[in-house]
């Protein structure tokens, strides 16, 4: 017999296998009963904790950098006879700064000028932290972080008239003739009343008492206009009234 | 739903279903359990529906075998922790479980009977896997399929467990008998086409 006219168990299974397949819709019928999970791949469930985490980088580090900087350690070999030093901080040093030293301001004869400096509060390091406020209207040079640069008289634009009135102030005595000195250089016109002109003890418009090294006849209780020339010498020039209201 | 979403979400499933091709109805399974990934799901109906199908429709009608079929494809979508891997193979739990969903539909319809006279003959040749041809004719398939039908249920569940490829070992699980009680279903089986069709051959 042609073996073209031989067919096997198998291929007849075969055959009728095709002849009856699952109907169409079974599949889909089937498909549309499985829950309906959206599948991602492990990398697109990856992506948002690697955008957060990259955020967190991008925002926390570098608002982290400027706190530790903040605390720029400053020997003592810096605060030098012939300087101070003063730090010019980032604005959240700045904030900070506010709250955090103590203001000492220094009145003194020889110098004749209204002096301000921060005492410096030692961190836990020992090392120490200078900051300046906005509010006596020292220069704040906005920088990114916090460098050293060098308070000279001209920059040190602090007077006794801007001094705010709640400040908590306290004198001590300033050794640093030559600083004051630049200081006192930068000085500008003063509104005092005079207190005892023989003495050159005076008061500025907050009513605080201020010590010149000057001799003048004013009474006691005239106004006057104050002024130190290049010289250091002071210029002193009578009112007729209080100009504080001014 | 954007166009370039869409784009993304056909060409996401193009290589999902690339990339399940390659795994084993098990592996699938995993998937689809672990993850609800529908093209698992969809590559497991595409290899087994058919068969399973023509399985039950085999021992029943069309209508009972396609209700069947997917009532055991819906037993696996709600619920697919109910196979376990260690137990048997998934095809073989998929023969098992619609076979028996099978059963209990025909003794609800009072269909169900069980002609058990294969037993009675032990033979220790091997004619239960003996290769068998015929002489074509027209009409073969039809004979064919007459055959299957006159063919007592157990006789006839063997057979085409066994021509679709399920081992002896297989096919003693899913029917839950042992095998030797399967060899000679299967002989009885054999020795019935070979008197219904013409046979030209067999080994």
């Amino acid at each position: 017999m042609n073996p073209n006219d031989q067919t096997s168990l198998n291929r007849l299974y075969e055959q009728r296998k095709q002849q009856h397949k699952a109907p169409e819709h079974l599949h889909a019928s089937l498909l549309s009963r499985a829950p309906k999970k959206p599948h991602r791949s492990r990398w697109t469930l990856a992506l948002p904790g690697i955008a957060v985490s990259l955020l967190v980088v991008m925002i926390v580090w570098p608002a982290r950098q400027p706190n530790e900087l903040m605390l720029t350690s400053m020997s003592s070999d810096a605060m030098s006879e012939s300087a101070l030093y003063e730090e010019v901080p980032s604005p959240v040093a700045t904030q900070m700064a506010k709250t955090a030293p103590e203001v000492t301001v220094n009145k003194s004869r020889e110098a004749g000028v209204t002096q301000s400096t921060f005492a410096s509060q030692p961190s836990e390091t020992g090392v120490v932290a200078q900051a300046e406020t906005a509010e006596r209207g020292a220069v704040a040079k906005p920088a990114a972080a916090p460098v050293k640069v060098p308070l000279m008289a001209e920059e040190a634009d602090v007077n006794a008239d801007m001094l705010a009135d709640d400040e908590q102030i306290a004198s001590i005595p300033m050794t640093d003739s030559l600083a004051m000195n630049k200081t006192a250089e930068k000085e500008e016109t003063l509104w005092l009343q005079v207190v005892d002109g023989q003495t050159g003890s005076f008061k500025n418009c907050a009513g605080e008492p201020l010590l010149l090294d000057v001799e003048t006849d004013f009474k006691p209780g005239v106004w006057v206009q104050a002024h130190q020339a290049k010289q250091g010498e002071w210029l002193f020039e009578a009112l007729e009234a209080s100009p504080c209201a001014q | 739903m954007t166009l370039i979403s869409q784009i993304q979400r056909w060409w996401q499933d193009r290589s999902d279903e690339s990339f399940y091709h390659q795994l084993s109805d098990e592996q699938l399974l995993v998937q689809y359990q672990t993850q609800c990934t529908q093209a698992a799901l969809s590559i497991l109906i595409q290899r087994h529906s058919d068969a399973l199908y023509h399985f039950l429709l085999t021992l029943s009608d069309a209508h009972l075998a396609e209700d069947i079929c997917q009532a055991t494809w819906l037993k696996l979508v709600e619920r697919p922790d109910r196979f376990q891997t260690n137990q048997a193979q998934f095809r073989t739990w998929l023969f098992t479980t619609g076979r028996h969903a099978l059963i209990d539909e025909l003794r609800r319809l009072n269909r169900w009977q069980w002609a058990s006279l294969d037993e009675l003959t032990e033979q220790d040749n091997e004619d239960w896997n003996e290769h068998l041809t015929f002489a074509t004719h027209p009409d073969i398939q039809a004979k064919f399929d007459d055959a299957l039908v006159q063919m007592p249920f157990a006789q006839r569940e063997a057979l085409m467990l066994q021509l679709d490829g399920f081992s002896l070992a297989d096919i003693a699980v899913i029917t839950q008998e042992k095998q030797e009680t399967i060899k000679s279903r299967l002989r009885f089986a054999r020795h019935y086409l070979k008197k219904t069709l013409e046979v030209t051959y067999e080994s």
